[in-house]
């Protein structure tokens, strides 16, 4: 049974399934983290320091997403890049999931990346405060 | 056929087959007839739960009415609401995926046998607890939803206490089917079946395992913490001890939300699997519709404080919500757009499943329109709490999931009873259901945007809905008669209907390529898999093919004696390995047995039972855990000579270690939410700890938690000496761990007692006990995971690379590297955090 062809080395396959669930893992993050810093920061009161006009609250809601697009872009273009290069080479069928990943998770990671800017779009409606 | 291969045969049907008697129904692991077990469950709880509606509606058909006092109707709405939620339409799904994903992928059973046979009566139990309020006059009353405060010890009987206690006997039963069908999915695909050729209801079932698991586990948690504050007054949610009911609705949302999408992807999987059928064309748009179901897996989590929006929360975070729940809305969008464009210049024939589709359009896009609508703030301050929710609600739960899977029952009516459903009685119950549907709640819109709330036993003519309610109670009798007439149908048709072919619709997935109904081991001879729609299309003659069918054939009746099916990798669906199947036994019932008296013990406030019950009810999973599996040898040599796979393996190739992950997961889930309870605890309090407490001391926590580090540390150099065999060091450095581990749970459980403040005291008590509980509870299940592991090493003397000692060393060290870094956590949080933050 040829299963070691299946068996990608564990760093490509790391990189296979990053194509697919990484921007989902960043959609996670962001939101978790966002209502973290919007609840307790605005009920704590954290939003009376302002820097250059912006409340410390959407400061660190700003970067909060900023870090999230990182790697929500990131998988988009990693599997965007992984399914070209599968497209140029020849197919193999023992690798026919791994190259889906790829060609399959750049468009869902793009979809994340866009509900992650969406969502982050609330803040510019509340920079100086809650 | 010679005569040694038909006797082979026999055998091979003897295995499979479910022993005799009512023992042997008891003992029944065959994923099949408990997948029919749990859907007939779950349809007799609804058909509960319909009665119960009709009785709420007659109350509200005239103003002013007093057919139910207030009290009552409070008890009616709640078992309404619970059955339906809890006891029928997750229940439903989870039969619905037992019986059916196997035969999608190709697998004999389902990962984990036993458990399925444990999670019905789990749930069976569960349910039958729920309803036992009956008995004592103090059925629950406090909503499905059981806010605190209403529904703590205060304001509340003992039928919470039911309530809650059955609940959580359905969630556990409810969390281990999704392990079942995440890791079914995940390795038990036939050969040749990768990710990409998985069918659409298959990742629906995936996504919807995944979230159970994410989902229902804050539930669980949540009720066992409203549990600890009635029976032995912790303070979590009790305001005048630092607690807070919003804590409550979080954890509750955090679930409820999920909840909803948990019942509805599995419905557009069924739609998406029918439809193609229906129209002879493959689902449009396949790769957008798996975006929108992971999209709608994962964005379900960021909606819940939508319901709160009315809580008084801050307006910045309640707008992400909003945002989120617009753009679920597109994933949903995505999905119906893909349905028209496959049904697009069709002519599908208007049978009883097409017709009930057709109503699941005119319906659910209704109540998803209007879930836009509250899911704008200001829109949703006006109407939250009135019967426009409850409008909402029931389109797209009614609509989104009921109707899909009417539509399955004809649809698959045939694979599960052999026998072909009665299109007359089908429409008939069609008829009077859309009709009846729309008559009850489309003037509920109406209604509460004139102002009438939810929840309410009546309401004064001067209001002037008497009209609409008249009305909407008529629909609710034809709504409910059409239920009966569709189930009743159904049911005469599984007895006396028409005789089915084995694919009596050309269907094009794999559960078609099996008898109507299926042999009891599902496939003879797993099938090769490499397209969505297997049936339809002739595989390509390469050299994978030939080799994938060399490992289907290894299986063809086989092994004789004992159940097997193969297990792929994740990606590419090749084969890795041979999994044993165990066959049936009483020791899931008699768990589940033992768990229920757990909890009627504690209802009864006897605790020395429950805690003697625990102790029986952790002997028996050590049992389970034990069970060596007992293959033949010679046969078993054969086999494996034949088949070029390992028999017992360890690490990924078993679903004994994804199982153990999927545990950790659910571990991690209850960890994540105890810290988010304590942090929202601190937020909302003046002073941490609360009342002047002193801080908890360093000075005996920290030598407990030190040891708990070493213990880490020492578990490290194990895992290298298992990996490279070394046997001696190995059985040290064990022994080491556990007594470590003995001794940190000895020594924080002293420093816990003599804590100058108990999980009585106030809300900040509450959640450090439990949450430092909690570590202790883990800590000792990872000491008698890695002292069993010992033990057996110590007796056995088997090599460190036997495949089942491995997988034990690998499940206890991935245990155990858990439980420290859940210690780790809590310690930063409940003994740094308070001197920092």
């Amino acid at each position: 049974m040829n299963t070691q062809t299946a068996e990608l080395s564990p760093p490509r396959m790391f990189r296979r399934w990053f194509a697919f669930l990484g921007g989902g893992c960043a959609w996670t993050y962001h939101l978790l983290t966002i209502y973290v810093i919007g609840e307790f920061g605005c009920v704590s009161g954290f939003d009376r320091h302002v820097y250059a006009g912006i409340s410390a609250v959407a400061w660190l809601l700003i970067i909060a997403s900023v870090i999230a697009l990182v790697p929500a872009i990131a998988a988009t273009w990693i599997g965007y890049v992984d399914a070209r290069r599968d497209a140029r080479e020849e197919e193999n069928p023992y690798e026919e999931g791994g190259r889906y990943l790829s060609s399959f998770g750049w468009p869902l990671n793009a979809v994340f990346t866009m509900i992650i800017f969406v969502e982050s779009l609330p803040v510019f409606g509340y920079l100086g405060g809650c | 056929m010679n005569p040694s291969a038909e006797k082979n045969r026999q055998r091979f049907t003897r295995t499979w087959q479910t022993p005799p008697g009512i023992a042997g129904w008891i003992a029944e692991v065959n994923n099949r007839p408990l997948g029919i077990r749990y859907m007939v469950t779950s349809l007799a709880f609804f058909l509960v739960a319909v009665v119960l509606a009709m009785v709420m509606r007659t109350q509200l058909a005239v103003p002013d009415n007093n057919l139910l006092t207030p009290d009552t109707y409070n008890r009616v709405f709640t078992m309404h609401g619970s059955t339906m939620l809890y006891l029928f339409a997750v229940p439903f799904i989870e039969g619905l995926g037992l019986y059916l994903i196997p035969l999608f992928i190709g697998s004999r059973d389902v990962a984990f046998p036993r458990f399925t046979n444990f999670g019905y009566w789990m749930y069976l139990f569960g349910g039958l607890t729920m309803y036992a309020s009956i008995f004592t006059g103090q059925v629950p009353d406090a909503g499905w939803t059981a806010y605190t405060p209403l529904s703590g010890p205060r304001f509340s009987d003992m039928g919470l206490d039911f309530w809650l206690l059955g609940l959580s006997m359905v969630e556990i039963g409810g969390i281990g089917a999704a392990v079942e069908i995440v890791v079914t999915i995940l390795k038990l695909r036939t050969p040749g079946m990768g990710i990409q050729h998985m069918p659409i209801l298959v990742w629906s079932y995936l996504a919807a395992g995944v979230m159970i698991l994410f989902g229902f586990t804050p539930l669980l948690l949540a009720t066992l913490l409203l549990e600890l504050e009635r029976s032995l007054g912790f303070r979590f949610f009790d305001v005048h001890a630092g607690g807070n009911s919003l804590l409550w609705q979080h954890l509750f949302w955090f679930f409820g939300h999920p909840e909803v999408y948990i019942i509805f992807l599995p419905a557009t999987g069924v739609l998406s699997t029918i439809i193609p059928v229906l129209t002879g064309r493959r689902l449009v748009a396949y790769n957008l519709v798996i975006v929108a179901i992971m999209v709608t897996a994962f964005v379900s989590f960021g909606l819940w404080t939508h319901h709160m929006f009315t809580a008084g929360l801050p307006d910045l975070p309640m707008l992400f919500f909003t945002a989120a729940s617009f753009m679920i809305a597109l994933a949903s969008g995505i999905q119906v757009f893909a349905w028209i464009a496959t049904f697009w210049g069709s002519r599908p024939p208007y049978t009883v499943p097409m017709l009930f589709i057709l109503g699941f359009f005119f319906v659910f896009v209704n109540g998803g329109l209007t879930g836009v609508m509250v899911a704008t703030m200001p829109f949703d301050w006006q109407v939250h709490d009135t019967n426009f929710v409850v409008a909402h609600f029931h389109h797209v739960l009614i609509g989104g999931a009921v109707f899909p899977f009417l539509a399955g029952m004809y649809h698959w009516l045939p694979k599960f009873s052999g026998r072909l459903a009665g299109e007359k009685c089908g429409r008939i119950g069609f008829g009077l259901i859309f009709i009846g549907f729309n008559f009850t709640f489309v003037p509920m819109y109406i209604i509460g945007l004139l102002g009438m709330r939810r929840r309410v036993f009546t309401y004064p003519e001067e209001l002037g809905v008497g009209t609409l309610n008249f009305i909407s109670t008529l629909g609710a009798y034809s709504l409910g008669s059409g239920f009966a007439v569709v189930l009743l149908g159904l049911i005469w048709s599984a007895w006396r209907g028409r005789l089915a072919a084995d694919n009596p619709w050309n269907g094009a997935t794999l559960e078609w390529s099996t008898p109507s109904p299926p042999h009891a081991s599902g496939f003879q001879r797993p099938p090769v898999a490499r397209d969505r729609y297997p049936l339809w299309l002739e595989p390509p003659q390469d050299a994978l093919q030939s080799e994938l069918t060399r490992a289907a054939d290894g299986l063809d009746h086989r092994p004789v004696s004992w159940r097997a099916t193969l297990v792929t990798d994740v990606t590419n669906g090749i084969p890795q390995a041979v999994q044993y199947l165990p066959g049936s036994t009483l020791l899931p019932f008699f768990t589940a047995v033992a768990i229920l008296g757990v909890f009627i013990s504690v209802l009864l406030k006897n605790f020395i039972a429950a805690i003697a019950l625990t102790l029986l009810v952790l002997g028996l999973f050590g049992r389970w855990l034990t069970i060596d599996p007992d293959l033949p040898r010679e046969e078993a040599d054969a086999f494996a000579e034949r088949m070029q796979l390992p028999l017992l393996s360890s690490g990924t190739r078993t679903v004994g270690w994804w199982g153990m992950l999927g545990m950790i997961a659910i571990l991690f889930t209850v960890l994540a939410a105890l810290i988010y309870g304590y942090f929202y605890l601190r937020l909302y309090s003046d002073e941490w700890p609360q009342m002047g407490l002193p801080l908890p001391g360093l000075a005996g926590s920290l030598p407990a938690y030190g040891l708990l580090v070493a213990s880490g540390v020492v578990q490290f150099f194990n895992m290298r000496a298992r990996m490279r065999g070394d046997r001696r060091f190995l059985l040290r450095g064990m022994a080491a761990v556990v007594i470590l581990g003995a001794a940190f749970t000895s020594g924080e459980l002293w420093n816990l007692a003599n804590m100058p403040f108990s999980p009585k005291t106030n809300a900040y008590g509450s959640i450090f006990f439990t949450l430092n509980g909690f570590v202790l509870l883990t800590v000792l299940a990872g000491v008698l995971l890695m002292g069993g592991a010992l033990m057996r090493m110590l007796l056995l003397e088997e090599p460190v690379d036997t495949p089942r000692l491995q997988l034990w060393l690998q499940n206890s060290e991935l245990f155990w590297f858990f439980a420290v870094a859940a210690g780790l956590v809590a310690f930063v949080t409940t003994y740094l955090a308070p001197r920092i933050l």
